[in-house]
Parts: C-alpha cells; structure tokens; sequence
C-alpha cells in the first residue's frame, strides 16, 4: 500500500505531537523518562511540562517547535525529527537555552531536584559544537516504520540546517548506545561514532535510558 | 541600586556558587568561568532572582550574553522597566 507523505516544518499546533515524539525518544528501549525521574514528575506532569516548554517558541535547541520537522499523511502526523544549528540564534547553546527552559517551567524545586544528581548528569554531559548542525528525537510510528520515512526527515531536516547556514561542515548527534535502531539509520546516513561515555553511576539507569552515550558525526564536505 | 551596587551583590552569589572571588565585568561570560555549566547557571539565575526580588522572562534569559548584559536586566527589574 503506497502513502502520500508531506514533509513539513512543525508548528506550535503540533506540540502535542512533537511532546509524544520527545518521550518516546527519550525514553527509547527503557521505561525510563528523564523528565519524571530527575524531577520527580508523574508522566502527565512531565507531559504538560514539555507541552508548555515547546509552547514558549524558543529556537534553536532540542524543545523547540522550529527545530522539527513533520511527516504527515492525510493531516495526520506520522513522525517527526528535530535538528538545529548549534549557536545560530545569537550565540546562544543549546544547553544554555533548554537550561533557560527547564528553569523557568519548573521552577526553584525542580533545579534543587537535578542538583543533587549534578555530578551524574555533568559526567554524562557532550558538548554540542558550535554551528554544526545537531540531529535530535527521531520518531516514526511503528505502523510506518520501513518506508524510507526516517531517511527522508533525515535528509529534510540536514537540508534544512544548510539552508540557515550554507558552509554548514558538519553533523553531529548524540544517543544512547542502546538506541540500536536510529545508530544503524544514521550510519546508513553517513555518521559514525567518534566518542563514547559510559557513566561510572551503577544507579544511572534508575534516571536515564541506558549508562553509554554516543556521539555520532558526519562530514558535510 | 545602583548597577555597581548590583554587580557587588552579584559577586557574593557567585562566591556562593563556585566558593571563590569572580572578578566581574562586563565581558565576563559562563565560558570563562570554570564550573559555570547549563545546571550552575539555573542555579545563579535562581539565586539571583531570590536575592533581588525579581523575575526574569525566558526571553531576557535567552539574550543574555555576558555579565553586561545580566547587570543591565537586573537592574531594569529593579527599576520597574
């Protein structure tokens, strides 16, 4: 059975969506969603907190409505991915402006919460390079999987950042080592992994989907 | 306040934070300051907001570029612009 399917940029009217795309992303093969566990959040709690944060039309990071792109059939969105340019909106990184959000949406109570795993989360933590184009929250619905969907965001999403900055050099993304799935479609895409971080926390995974983060690259010219 | 007044105070949060002197001037920025990280920022930006009475917007937030720019907002806050 063939599909019609529009690729679009994403809208504020598809933050519901865009919230499921971020969840399932986040949450990859775990059942473990940062938003709850790091801030103590119920799953509804946590929804309505990404809903409000994609609501605040803030560019250039992982919650922001502009960094994603659609694809819908029939009006019905089907899948999504973000991307943005590292430190195009006014210098300002990504981590700075999901920071800026987080604290803003969820207040004193919610920061006191992530401080006292700062030490987990800071081990953790790879810097994004400033003006390579970041690839973030690949979904796809399982009914649609396996119809090249995921290869044309890619390519919608790596055409869009060129668009914004012509010289882009390169890409980066960062996932979970356990997201086996979106490694092997990015590889096919042209990334390769070139750094690794495994956390020294046993409990990580108590927290955060899997204890291995990778960095995945690609060379534009 | 004054906008010295305010980067004098300043200066006491950020001893706070990182529990040693920080030089402060206009151009400082996160990036020279070690330990200055995503986390830490919430932090001094919620601590700032406590100690002066105010509120920042997201979008005051996201513009903020240096300590320049961070003494010119808080001192607008206080003034009622």
């Amino acid at each position: 059975m063939s599909f019609d399917i529009q690729y679009r940029p994403a809208t504020v009217d598809d933050s519901e969506f865009l919230c499921d795309v971020i969840i399932a992303a986040e949450m990859g093969m775990s059942d473990k969603l940062s938003y709850c566990t790091l801030f103590s959040l119920s799953l509804d709690e946590a929804r309505k907190a990404i809903i409000s944060m994609l609501q605040e039309e803030i560019d250039g990071c992982e919650l922001s409505v502009s960094s994603f792109t659609i694809a819908e059939i029939d009006g019905q969105a089907i899948g999504a991915l973000g991307g943005w340019v590292e430190g195009y909106y006014e210098g300002q990184s990504s981590q700075m402006l999901k920071s800026n959000l987080i604290g803003y949406t969820l207040g004193k109570s919610a920061i006191e919460k992530l401080q006292v795993h700062a030490q987990m989360l800071k081990e953790f933590y790879i810097p994004r390079e400033s003006g390579c184009a970041q690839i973030e929250y690949l979904f796809v619905k399982p009914e649609y999987t396996g119809r090249r969907i995921e290869m044309e965001l890619m390519q919608q999403v790596e055409d869009r950042c060129k668009r914004l900055v012509p010289e882009l050099t390169k890409g980066q993304a960062q996932l979970f080592r356990n997201s086996i799935w979106s490694i092997k479609l990015l590889m096919k895409f042209g990334y390769s992994i070139t750094r690794s971080i495994k956390s020294t926390f046993p409990d990580v995974t108590n927290y955060i989907a899997h204890n291995e983060k990778v960095l995945m690259e690609k060379n534009f010219i | 306040m004054e906008r010295a007044d305010i980067a004098i105070e300043i200066g006491k949060i950020l001893h706070s934070v990182f529990k040693k002197d920080i030089e402060i001037h206009d151009n400082l920025s996160a990036k020279d300051v070690e330990g200055w990280d995503s986390l830490t920022h919430m932090v001094i930006i919620t601590k700032i907001e406590d100690h002066f009475s105010v509120k920042f917007k997201l979008r005051d937030l996201n513009k903020l570029n240096n300590m320049g720019n961070l003494l010119d907002l808080v001192k607008a806050k206080i003034d009622g612009i």
